[in-house]
């Protein structure tokens, strides 16, 4: 369970991100939030898996940390790719070999252990932390503007992982895209103009967008 | 304890990949400051024609005096650079702030050991001097050198995860402590009516001990290994460690 009481954010320069916001969110629940770019979200995703407070009011969790996916610097780009990803599986507490088995086959063939991880390309470090991010044991899933790594060899691998990994666990993805919310989510919110609004579904979304846009033109005026 | 130790453990692993990866030369660093200082205070010694108060080679005289204060230095920004250095590993949900203090604190330990030994035991074999008067005693001022450094850096490395400016301030707060903690001097050469302005700094009498620790024919009149100040620092040390271990097993299993 994740319950925001009362919860306000802003940047550490002042600026809002979320007025004072009351809000339950129950176990396996999947909650999409659509956000503008620039509006907080990985502030917002940071209060939820439980990495920073909200300034103002509480987040109540169930747990005390959860993951966000996919995090980049899980791998230490100095060491060998077997020692980085034995390291990265402690830090993240994942039994090694099980977890270093399964990284490397979801991130494909031609990967040798011995290899130094600063040689690796940015798609196959970024498809191992995600490997290594999903094994975590938790109640939530907590994504950051994107559930999947976006490259297209490993969307399909990549989106089936996550839907088993579903099966046990609830969502909060906050993104700007309305399409992919809908893809993995059931509840929705709009993060509209520093309030987290409840919504049916996504389509009042960019209106909601554009209302905030012409307030601030309106302010400035 | 297994999780911590594990997470210790693999933290220590990614360190050593940074400093042996792509800071070797800073760790070649960690021996050549404390010959260039001892180097450095044996000129200025000739050239001031400074007598050193304890019958021995000035270089051991500056090396018993520059090796605690080179230790409690390095630890102390070594291990709060490191930390803001490894701040998004603090994102995972089994790290917490100890774990890489303890980390940190134990590489700076190995690192300050090995200096310590080649540089005295060097000293001693190239000056063929007569061997330290009491190496255990040595060896523990070197210890309470760097738990001091430890403590301060438990406080400097969370203030440096909020404020980036601190890493850069340190060294230059620090600066003056090299000049009033008895590295160039000893007690007995400062009028006694000074000498509680010196204690206030626990270093001045922690170096202090490592001289009489080192030479037989000295007796510091500030050292004892249980003065308040060393104390309440062991203790602060333990209550921060204490307090996080315990905001720590609740959340470990998550």
């Amino acid at each position: 369970m994740i319950e925001l009481r009362a919860a306000t954010v802003w940047t550490p320069s002042g600026q809002p991100i979320l007025s004072p916001t009351s809000e339950r969110f129950v176990p396996k629940e999947k909650i999409g939030i659509l956000a503008a770019p620039g509006s907080g979200k990985t502030t917002l995703a940071r209060i939820f898996a439980g990495l920073q407070p909200p300034q103002q009011g509480r987040v109540i969790r169930s747990t005390i940390r959860d993951t966000i996916l996919g995090q980049e610097n899980l791998l230490h780009p100095h060491m060998a790719l077997h020692a980085a990803l034995t390291d990265a599986a402690t830090l993240l507490g994942l039994p090694h070999q099980c977890a270093i088995e399964r990284a490397l086959r979801f991130a494909g063939k031609g990967l040798n252990p011995t290899q130094k991880v600063s040689s690796l390309s940015p798609v196959q470090k970024s498809a191992l932390s995600f490997a290594l991010s999903l094994q975590r044991p938790g109640q939530w899933l907590i994504a950051d503007d994107r559930l999947v790594p976006s490259d297209p060899g490993l969307a399909a691998s990549a989106e089936s992982a996550v839907r088993l990994r579903l099966k046990t666990a609830g969502l909060i993805y906050i993104s700007k895209n309305a399409t992919q919310l809908q893809r993995y989510c059931d509840r929705f919110f709009v993060l509209a103009a520093t309030n987290l609004i409840p919504v049916p579904d996504l389509k009042l979304g960019p209106a909601l967008f554009r209302t905030e846009a012409e307030g601030a033109t309106h302010d400035t005026a | 304890m297994t999780p911590h130790l594990d997470i210790i453990t693999a933290l220590m692993h990614r360190e050593i990949a940074v400093r042996f990866g792509e800071e070797r030369l800073s760790y070649l660093w960690a021996f050549i400051v404390p010959l260039s200082w001892i180097g450095f205070g044996i000129l200025a010694f000739a050239a001031f024609d400074r007598q050193i108060p304890i019958s021995t080679h000035p270089a051991l005289f500056l090396a018993t005096g520059i090796l605690p204060y080179v230790i409690f230095r390095q630890t102390l920004t070594y291990v709060t650079r490191s930390v803001v250095a490894a701040r998004r590993i603090l994102d995972l949900p089994n790290v917490r702030f100890f774990h890489l203090i303890i980390a940190f604190a134990i590489l700076e330990a190995l690192t300050a050991a090995v200096i310590c030994a080649i540089v005295l035991l060097g000293l001693v074999w190239i000056l063929d001097a007569a061997s330290l008067a009491n190496l255990p005693s040595l060896i523990l001022v070197f210890c309470l050198t760097w738990s001091i450094g430890v403590a301060i850096s438990v406080f400097t490395s969370r203030l440096a995860l909020r404020v980036s400016a601190v890493t850069r301030v340190l060294p230059l707060l620090l600066r003056p402590f090299f000049w009033i903690s008895g590295v160039f001097f000893v007690a007995t050469e400062i009028p006694p009516d000074w000498i509680w302005v010196l204690n206030i700094n626990p270093l001045f009498s922690l170096i202090d001990g490592g001289r009489e620790a080192a030479f037989q024919t000295y007796n510091s009149p500030v050292y004892a290994p249980s003065s308040t100040l060393t104390f309440l620092f062991a203790i602060v040390v333990a209550i921060c460690v204490a307090s996080m271990i315990k905001h720590q097993s609740r959340g470990l299993a998550g």
